[in-house]
């Protein structure tokens, strides 16, 4: 995997900001000798206005972010981890999404001193946002607007906005850097944007309110969760078609998912049913519906980078419920901050920061 | 005409709908009259608390219209109106006036004096007309439902969805006040009262008694945004109100047992494709004003299920659709013009069927 640049640049950077984080190097370098030696989970709360923070190894709480200082005003919905584990970037905004305003924002965490060290405006109540595999390009749904965007890391330039279905929501980006797929919930579609030509190569019919979109590994398929189909419609990348559909239930409400490493297993956050579904993946068949010691709405998942443990964001019961992917059993919960919403997964940062 | 829809392409070309579908679609005539008999119901309610009385349907295409202007690469969509506004009564006058003139007649004379009333801000006459008009509404329901409906749980609890998700419904209320529309708030505020009413009368129907709690908890949430007849000082996220809405739908499902919202969206365009075909027989029957209900029934179906859909995967046929339906197709037959509401009929048939190719 290439190493990313770390250096992403914002307009609306502030110096002190700067200056803040040369100040605390030091503390945060403390910090990251006690706690950055294995992989995070990043819990974004989106009434709370914080990112809980999951130690994998312990599978505790090791900190809160403060996102704003304006929970029920400012709200943190989607995440993404840069591929080196270094920067969280979140997707926020008020709560009015037809209005305009400031708090439409990406921000970019340095997790090593949980400070904001970039902002990118995206405006238009941006909800999940997708980092190029190469950690250069981020790449975001804007809910209100019906639009996704690009934007280049670096410079913090617009690379492309483009036309979605209605309520753009998912976002992801094929592990070759080619394809933004976006899902449009209310118009029941994805949108595939071609990162190479600039521009939208199409859009195609999935199953009702889809929400969230993943590739597998190797990037020859995609998932797509539907939360009123009850369904994770399954595409084949090279045609940008839809091959079939999981069923998981009408009253499943899928929200986020979640591969194993090998690509074998599909975890699927079930909100409507206190549930995680496991796909498998070949057969395309659900093999196990998780629902003992599960924290309420699990709208947001995520695995370990070894594959061992799922963690979920459950909205109703501000948790993470963790799972041991053996088993397919919850061994812990782990309280959350309010409205648990989205989760993701960092790697453990690279050495030179640890030392 | 008959000969003309001869040479149409035929409805079984559209996607058959699955054996279990949604209420929506398989009850779509009596779901349609029962929806719009409540929804004037809790506008009656909203006007004697100072509401105006109307109707509006969401238009999802609004986001993609408002995308378009500023997405160099987006493809022309349509540029139809922003919004469309529909009279409940338009959903079933031409059908109540066939049963039983007399109440029609009454009906619309009293849903008059209200507009009347209302525009004097002469409230002592608006409520008056107003309680004129609700025993004639439950006398226009007796008429157009079948009996076995009337009080069959699962088919009252999709009315209930009705009002919780349609683009007239009380979730929409919330979102239109809080996004600056502060006169819509009262509408949401009426629409919630009619539909905790209704769960009242449902819940010791509910078959599945774990989602009753469930059903408890999103009235909870709704309560919380919508708390009395005044707008709140602050509105929290629209957004707040459509999840809490679709939980509602999600946990009736469950309590249910049926679908209430559809989910086959093949099967709500060839209701669509239904709706406005029998619209063209009757305006050819001369059956005027049930051709107008059928074609504002189809209209709503169509931007309320599948127009944002239709416009973004098949955006020709879909402007096509959308100017017959919500404009060329109503005036004309308003206007008698009977050459181009066979024309427009052929044409929209087409439109329809290669519509259709979205979903195959």
């Amino acid at each position: 995997m290439n190493k990313p640049k770390r250096s992403p640049f914002s307009r609306l950077l502030v110096s002190a900001v700067c200056l803040a984080l040369l100040g605390l190097a030091a503390t945060a370098q403390a910090q990251g000798d006690e706690q950055e030696s294995s992989a995070r989970i990043y819990i974004s709360n989106e009434y709370g206005a914080t990112i809980s923070v999951i130690d994998t190894a312990t599978n505790e709480l090791i900190d809160t972010i403060t996102v704003t200082g304006r929970p029920g005003e400012v709200r943190p919905r989607g995440t993404a981890v840069s591929p080196d584990g270094g920067t969280i970037y979140v997707a926020l905004s008020d709560f009015n999404p037809r209005l305009e305003a400031p708090e439409d924002k990406i921000v970019a965490i340095d997790v090593a001193s949980n400070e904001v060290i970039a902002e990118y405006r995206a405006g238009g109540n941006p909800e999940r946002v997708a980092i190029s595999p190469d950690g250069l390009q981020l790449w975001a749904a804007l809910e209100a607007r019906a639009q996704g965007i690009g934007i280049d890391l670096a410079t913090g330039e617009t690379i492309a906005t483009f036309r979605t279905g209605i309520e753009s929501e998912g976002v992801a980006v094929s592990p070759d850097g080619r394809w933004v797929y976006m899902t449009g919930e209310a118009s029941h579609t994805v949108t595939v944007f071609d990162i190479e030509e600039l521009q939208v190569l199409k859009h195609f019919l999935v199953g009702n309110r889809p929400r969230v979109v993943i590739f597998s590994d190797d990037g020859s398929q995609a998932y797509v969760s539907a939360e009123i189909g009850g369904t994770i419609s399954v595409v084949d990348t090279s045609t940008h078609e839809v091959t079939g559909h999981i069923s998981l239930g009408l009253d499943s409400r899928p929200v986020e998912m979640a591969l194993s490493p090998d690509g074998s297993r599909l975890f699927v956050a079930g909100g409507g049913t206190n549930a995680v579904y496991v796909i498998d993946t070949e057969s395309q068949e659900v093999i196990e519906v998780i629902r003992e010691r599960m924290g309420r709405r699990p709208w947001g998942i995520a695995i370990s980078v070894d594959g061992s443990r799922v963690y979920t964001a459950n909205g109703l019961s501000d948790s993470v419920s963790v799972i041991d992917t053996e088993t397919l059993e919850v061994i812990d919960n782990i309280s959350a901050g309010r409205g648990a919403h989205s989760a993701s997964v960092g790697e453990p940062l690279p050495a030179e920061e640890e030392e | 005409m008959k000969r003309l829809l001869c040479t149409l392409i035929p409805l079984s070309l559209l996607p058959l709908a699955p054996a279990q579908e949604s209420i929506m679609v398989s009850h779509a005539e009596p779901l349609r009259f029962a929806f719009a008999v409540e929804l004037l119901g809790f506008q009656l309610d909203a006007v004697e608390l100072g509401g105006e009385l109307g109707g509006e349907l969401d238009d999802e295409e609004d986001a993609a219209d408002a995308a378009e202007a500023d997405v160099e690469a987006a493809e022309p969509d349509d540029e139809d109106e922003d919004e469309v506004r529909v009279r409940p009564v338009d959903l079933f006058a031409g059908s109540l006036a066939e049963r039983d003139p007399a109440l029609h007649h009454e009906l619309v004379a009293s849903l008059e004096e209200i507009e009347q009333a209302s525009e004097r801000e002469d409230q002592a006459a608006t409520a008056a007309a107003v309680e004129r008009v609700r025993p004639l509404l439950r006398r226009a329901e007796e008429v157009l439902l079948p009996e076995d409906l009337r009080d069959d749980p699962a088919f009252r609890a999709a009315v209930l969805a009705r009002l919780a998700l349609s683009g007239s419904g009380f979730a929409e209320g919330y979102e239109e006040a809080a996004g600056g529309e502060v006169g819509a708030y009262i509408f949401g505020w009426a629409g919630l009262q009619r539909a905790k009413a209704l769960w009242a009368e449902l819940e010791p129907a509910a078959t599945n008694r774990d989602s009753v709690a469930e059903v408890d908890r999103a009235f909870a949430v709704l309560d919380d945004l919508m708390p009395s007849p005044e707008p709140p000082e602050r509105f929290r996220d629209p957004e707040d109100a459509e999840v809490a809405a679709h939980d509602l739908v999600f946990a009736l499902e469950a309590a249910f047992g049926g679908q209430l919202q559809p989910r086959n969206l093949g099967a709500v365009l060839a209701l669509v494709d239904d709706q406005s075909r029998a619209a063209c027989v009757a305006f050819e029957e001369e059956r005027e004003l049930l051709a107008l209900e059928l074609v504002t029934s189809a209209q709503v179906n169509y931007v309320e299920g599948i127009g944002g859909t239709i416009s973004l995967l098949v955006p020709e046929p879909a402007g096509v659709i959308r100017e017959l339906l919500g404009e060329s197709l109503p005036e004309q037959m308003r206007a008698g013009e009977r050459a181009e509401v066979s024309s427009g009929c052929a044409r929209l048939q087409e439109a329809i069927a290669e519509a259709s190719s979205a979903f195959r």
